[in-house]
This record gives structure tokens, C-alpha cells and sequence, in this order.
């Protein structure tokens, strides 16, 4: 029993590792690289879970060639498409790879809520883009059009795009936001049973004579042995 | 033994009884008796097995409504388009055994699922899957219905993942395939006489607690919810009967398993090869076992102007997982790892079965050459965690046959967390905790996975997975290591008096 339990507690050490505890926004998938210049600002708006917003992860493409080390990507968080800047991050030229996520951190947590945006401008002579999930141009009919992330939109100079950027935000809570999130998944589980309750009541029927039979067998077995 | 010896010389008649109502039962005693494992009828055995199938089935139902994937939604898509409107989509013919099942499992569980033009809407994702599969996933996940649409969805895996288990029962009970056919053995002291010297029973109920608690199957059916049940089932199926002494009947059931993944058709030359000697009859084997391919390869065409598999077998990414670990050469080409190692395998099989070294091979071995071949298949080549179901069957069998093979469980956790891990670095967070969709889709997404751990640290990921992938095979080998050293003797030693069993 003790092996077992060593390798179950191996396993989810090995499963373990991410401090993006709080529900904070994600959307990693991509079709298309949106390229980014000191007058071409691609951004992204987005909800904020938690307290704040320490940081975003976006994914960079340099088209093959390493990045200008002498150019920046300059980041900036508004409290709104087109609002009040709230902070500005640099990431260096020299520290963007290709089809690399790049860390961008600002000076401390900030305090931002509603639907605040990243907006990121490139400046340097060497191309740089960002991942993106985009719809089509022009959209064919009877496809779906692409909105991987529904709670924020992409944002191409300013103005919000049909689409998504590659992101994800990272917040201020780090662990403390732990329980919150496990009250959510309790919540959201009850929440699925309440909106099927015939569906709710089998279930829990055959989940309940299942773990009779377990007792029961078991205890019988350990009898007769 | 006594017992044993008063059933077979009361024969047949005085063992069914011959009162009225022993006639009236017989019927449902000889159904119960081919469809329920002799063990389970055992009552030392019934209650232990019993509560480790209470275990198995409440942790089976306890995952069942909060996960969603891609790939399980993906396979029903196509699948309502042959259980509602008739047809098949075209341009994905793969695995359509099991697309057949699952288009049946709509018709059977449709009272539990939405109604069909809500739920398999149209355009689907297929414009462009990477970008859009997700948000179609998450439409399903937030949907009304979603724990009740997901836990019908999964009903087809859990049949055969139970039956699966029902079969390495009756399996593993060797001896009882005798009894079994002999029908006059009705009495349990005879049943106990001929299981006794075969197995011990703890070691059944190990096999059998293994197989309802088998992290890797858990995952492959109930968390990610892939169809590699379907496949599993056939082959043990093909198994059993290749050991009871039916052998064609082995052949048209790993067929059939070829329909529903077409991984066992790595599987033929080995199963051919072990059930019979001459190459005729081994061709005839190999023959009807890909009869049920032929025969879905020529359905296709009829429905779709296509043959499926064979047509996509050049555009076919998976099948490039086969050719992913190479060994450099100084020259043009490489060598392909799973090819040497696979190959060598059926070459020292062949070498053995048609009488050019070592003693034929025995079919109370089969499942040893399986377990190897599968073994390779996992340790040189590269594969989805939910692939390595395929692998637990063997395991479960050697826990009972081999109880002297004391690493066999840990070394296998260890493979599960390895692959579970690997899961996680390359596909993380929607291939394991994120699986939980459904739950709650923002907080699911954010719980911890080793990708986004390694999201930004550049190379450090993938130095991971690489470590992480020599951990597995380093343990794969290690795991199958008594397999070949049994092999490998028993060639040396020969074995005249199984030579002529088995033939």
C-alpha cells in the first residue's frame, strides 16, 4: 500500500507546477501570425479573475530569423480598449525566439477590473508577429467563425478584430487563489447535477449501489478468506 | 479431486439432474455458464471479485459526466452522420468498426442525449480543427446537458471495458476453459479441482483489481474518452480463444479488432505465427483475420468512392509516430527503431514456429510474444497516453501468470505516471486536469499541468519530454526483461510436451 500511495503522490508532484491558480484567462491555440510594428499595435482584451494582473505569456514569431536584439517589444495594460494606461513591460529583442512563449511581467501586481487590454507594438528591424486565432478573410460560408476566448476579443490597432491572440494572463493571487478555485469546481459540479435532476438522481443511484457492492463484496470476501 | 472425479464419471446426465425443474433450468444454467467467467461462480471468489467490480464501476461512473476531449466529440460527429442522416463522412474513413459502433451506441443511448440537430450542429470544426475544435468543445462543456450528454457518450467504453476485464477472468482461469467445455462439471468442488492447480485466486483477484482500477484505462476511456476499449476488447477476445483451441474464431475477432483501431494488424503475423506451424494454415489465418478490414476497405468504396486507411496511408500523421525514433547513419537514410526492434521480434518468432532454431512457440505463450510486441510498440515509438491501454491487458495478465515477476505493478505505475507526465508537457492543459471542462471551463483550464509550467522556459520543456520519454522506455524494458529472459530459455531448453499441445 505505502508503494502505491509513493507513486500516486510521484504522480501528481509530476502533474503539478503552474501557479495560475485563479481561473486567470488562457487561449493557446493559433492559425495565423499577426505581425507587429512600432505603428501596427496588436493587442487583446480580457477578463480579469483575481485581484490583479502580474503579467501575460504571449507567443512570438520571428519568421525563421532570430529578432533584432537592439528592438523591443514594448507591452502596455489599459483599463479598456483605447482606455488609460494602467502599466508598460519591455521584453528585449534578444529574448524573443520562434514560436516561443515569452514572458512579459510588470512592475508589480495591478489593480485592473472589468475588461482591461494588452496592447503590444514592436520596435525593431528584424519581423516579429504574434500568434493569433483568426477567422478567414474573406469567411467562407458554413464555416464556424473563430472565438476561442468569449469573455475578450482581439484588438488591430486599437480597434476589436473577430479572433483571438495566443495569451494568457497571469495573476497576482498565485496560491492564495486555491481555494477559491476549488469552491468553484465544487460549485460548478453542483451547479451541472441541479440542471439535469433526473439525470442527477440515476446517477447518484448507480454511483451509491456501486459503492455498496465495493463495501459489501469486499467485506464479504475479507470474511470468507 | 475426488469431486472432480465423481463429476466426470457421473457424466453429463446425473450432474445436470433429472428432476422437472433441473430440465426447466438447464437453459439458463448453460447461458450463465458461457456467459458469466467461472470464477464469478466460484463463491470463495464471487464476493472479493464482486467488490472490486463495485470499486471499479463507482470510480467509472464518478469520471464519467465532468470530462470532455476533442477526439471523443470528433468520432461522434462522424458517427451521428451514419446513425441519423444514413451516411459516412467521407473524408475520414479511419477506424470505421468503430464508427459503426458508436453510430449504434446513438441509436441505443439517444434517450439520454440531446436531440441530434442540437447537439452535433453543422459547421462542425472540421474548416479548421486546431483553431476551432476548442470552442466547440466549450460550446458542448457549458451546454444544459453536459454531465448527462457526456456520461451516455462514454457508455460504449464502459460495455467494453468491463467485458474486456470478463474475458482476462476467463482467461486467467485456465483451467476452467476445460471444465467449461465439459458441461457435466456443473458442481463447484469440480470447478474448484480444475482451477486449483492453475491459478491462485488471490492472484485472480490482483489481476482482476488491477484491470478496475488501471490508471491507464481509467484515462484512456473515462477521462479523455477514446474508443481504445473498443479495440482492447477484441484483441483479448482473439486471445482467449487462441489459447481455448479456436484458433479461427481468434482470427475473425482480432479482424474485427482491426476495424475498430487498426493497430492489430501489427498483431497478425505474431497471433499466425504462435496458433499454427505451416505456412499455409498460417496464411489462412492472416487471411480471415483481415477479412474484416477487406471487407470495410470495400464498404467504404461502395459508400464513399474510397478504400479509408489504405487511401490516407501516405498523408497519415499518426502513422508517422512508428517512424519518429530513429538511429543516425553516415549515410542517406536511417534506421527506424520500432522497425529494427519489431522486426527482429517476428523474425526470431518465424525462425521458432517454422522450425529453424530454437523449440515452436507455445500457445499458452501468446500472450508473452504480445506483451513483447507491445512493448516495443510503446518503448521505440511515439504514441498519445491514451494509445497505451492497449498495453494493460498484458499487464493485468502477468500479475496473475507471473506472480515471480515482482515489478510488474510498480514498474508499470511508474509507466503510467511517465506517460501521464509526458501527456501533460506536450498537450497540457486540455489532455489531463483540463479535461474537466466541463466542471467549470475558466478554473478547469487553470489547474496545474507541467505545460504552462514550462510555458516560457524555452528549451527547458522539451529537455523534459526527453528525459521523460527515456525514463518510459528505460522502465518498459526493464518491465519486459523476464518475458524475454522466459523466452529466450525456453527456446534453448525446448519444450517437446508443449510443442505437442499446442500443436
Amino acid at each position: 500500500m505505502s508503494r502505491w500511495l509513493l507513486l500516486l503522490v510521484l504522480a501528481g508532484a509530476l502533474a503539478t507546477g503552474c501557479a495560475r491558480l485563479g481561473g486567470e484567462p488562457q487561449q493557446p491555440s493559433h492559425n495565423a501570425a499577426l505581425q507587429v510594428t512600432a505603428e501596427r499595435t496588436v493587442g487583446q482584451t480580457f477578463e480579469v479573475r483575481g485581484s490583479g494582473v502580474a503579467g501575460v505569456d504571449l507567443l512570438v514569431a520571428t519568421f525563421s530569423q532570430p529578432a533584432d536584439p537592439s528592438g523591443t517589444l514594448e507591452v502596455v495594460l489599459r483599463d479598456a480598449v483605447g482606455g488609460a494606461e494602467v502599466a508598460v513591460a519591455e521584453v528585449p529583442g534578444g529574448d524573443l525566439a520562434d514560436n516561443s512563449w515569452v514572458a512579459v511581467r510588470f512592475d508589480g501586481a495591478q489593480e485592473v477590473g472589468g475588461r482591461p487590454a494588452v496592447e503590444v507594438r514592436w520596435d525593431g528591424a528584424s519581423p516579429v508577429a504574434l500568434r493569433a486565432n483568426v477567422p478567414p478573410d474573406p469567411l467562407p460560408p458554413d464555416v464556424l467563425v473563430n472565438d476561442p476566448y468569449p469573455f475578450g476579443e482581439l484588438v488591430l490597432d486599437g480597434e476589436l478584430a473577430a479572433g483571438d491572440l495566443a495569451f494568457r494572463v497571469v495573476g497576482a493571487d498565485g496560491l492564495a487563489a486555491a481555494p477559491r478555485t476549488a469552491r468553484g469546481l465544487v460549485g460548478g459540479l453542483l451547479r451541472g447535477l441541479a440542471g439535469t435532476p433526473a439525470f442527477a438522481v440515476l446517477w447518484l443511484v448507480l454511483l451509491s449501489g456501486c459503492a455498496a457492492l465495493a463495501v459489501v463484496g469486499l467485506r464479504r470476501g475479507r470474511r470468507d478468506a | 479431486v475426488p469431486d472432480r472425479k465423481a463429476a466426470e464419471v457421473a457424466g453429463p446426465r446425473a450432474a445436470r439432474g433429472s428432476s422437472p425443474e433441473g430440465a426447466r433450468a438447464r437453459p439458463t444454467a448453460r447461458v450463465l455458464e458461457r456467459v458469466v467467467p467461472a470464477p464469478l461462480r466460484d463463491p470463495s471468489l464471487r464476493w472479493p471479485l464482486l467488490g472490486w467490480l463495485g470499486v471499479g464501476l463507482a470510480v467509472r461512473l464518478a469520471l464519467m459526466p465532468f470530462t470532455v476531449s476533442a477526439d471523443l466529440l470528433a468520432v461522434y460527429w462522424r458517427s451521428h452522420l451514419i446513425a441519423y442522416d444514413g451516411q459516412v463522412f467521407g473524408s475520414y474513413l479511419v477506424n470505421m468498426g468503430a464508427h459503426y459502433t458508436h453510430a449504434l451506441s446513438l441509436r441505443l443511448f439517444g434517450f439520454l442525449l440531446p436531440p441530434p440537430d442540437e447537439l452535433w450542429t453543422d459547421p462542425w470544426w472540421w474548416s479548421d480543427s486546431g483553431a476551432l475544435s476548442a470552442q466547440v468543445q466549450r460550446e458542448v462543456s457549458t451546454s444544459d446537458a453536459a454531465f448527462q450528454t457526456l456520461f451516455a457518450l462514454k457508455l460504449p467504453y464502459l460495455v467494453a471495458d468491463i467485458a474486456t476485464g470478463l474475458l482476462l477472468l476467463a482467461l486467467l482461469a485456465g483451467a476452467g476453459a476445460a471444465w467449461h467445455r465439459r458441461r457435466s462439471a456443473t458442481s463447484e468442488a469440480a470447478y474448484r479441482a480444475e482451477m486449483a492447480p492453475t491459478i491462485d485466486p488471490l492472484l485472480l483477484r490482483r489481476a482482476w483489481a488491477f484491470w478496475m482500477l488501471s490508471p491507464i484505462g481509467l484515462y484512456a476511456s473515462y477521462l479523455f474518452g477514446r474508443y481504445e476499449a473498443l479495440a482492447v476488447v477484441f484483441v483479448v477476445a482473439a486471445l482467449l480463444c487462441a489459447e481455448r483451441d479456436r484458433p479461427w474464431w481468434s482470427a475473425v475477432l482480432l479482424g474485427i479488432g482491426v476495424t475498430m483501431r487498426a493497430y492489430p494488424l501489427l498483431l497478425i503475423p505474431f497471433f499466425a505465427l504462435v496458433v499454427f506451424r505451416r505456412p499455409l494454415q498460417q496464411a489462412a489465418w492472416g487471411a480471415v483475420a483481415l477479412a474484416p478490414f477487406a471487407a470495410v476497405m470495400a464498404s467504404n468504396r461502395l459508400l464513399a468512392g474510397t478504400v479509408g486507411e489504405l487511401s490516407r496511408l501516405q498523408d497519415f500523421a499518426t502513422g508517422s509516430t512508428f517512424f519518429a525514433i530513429t538511429l543516425p547513419v553516415d549515410a542517406e537514410g536511417q534506421l527506424y527503431l520500432f522497425f529494427l526492434v519489431l522486426l527482429g521480434v517476428l523474425g526470431v518468432l518465424a525462425g521458432r514456429s517454422w522450425g529453424w532454431w530454437g523449440s515452436a512457440p507455445l500457445r499458452r505463450d501468446l500472450w508473452l510474444w504480445l506483451l513483447l510486441v507491445h512493448a516495443c510498440l510503446f518503448g521505440a515509438a511515439t504514441f498519445a497516453a491514451h494509445y497505451f491501454m492497449w498495453f494493460t491487458p498484458f499487464v493485468a495478465i502477468a500479475l496473475a501468470r507471473r506472480p515471480e515477476w515482482r515489478g510488474v505493478l510498480p514498474l508499470h505505475l511508474a509507466q503510467a505516471a511517465l506517460v501521464l507526465a509526458l501527456t501533460d508537457l506536450l498537450g497540457g492543459p486540455g489532455t489531463l486536469l483540463g479535461l474537466f471542462e466541463p466542471v467549470h471551463p475558466e478554473l478547469a483550464t487553470s489547474l496545474p499541468n507541467l505545460r504552462e509550467a514550462f510555458l516560457t522556459g524555452g528549451g527547458q520543456r522539451l529537455q523534459l519530454v526527453g528525459l521523460v520519454r527515456s525514463a518510459f522506455t528505460v522502465v518498459t524494458v526493464l518491465l519486459v526483461a523476464p518475458a524475454v529472459a522466459e523466452l529466450a530459455g525456453r527456446a534453448r531448453r525446448g519444450d517437446r510436451a508443449g510443442e505437442r499441445t499446442a500443436r
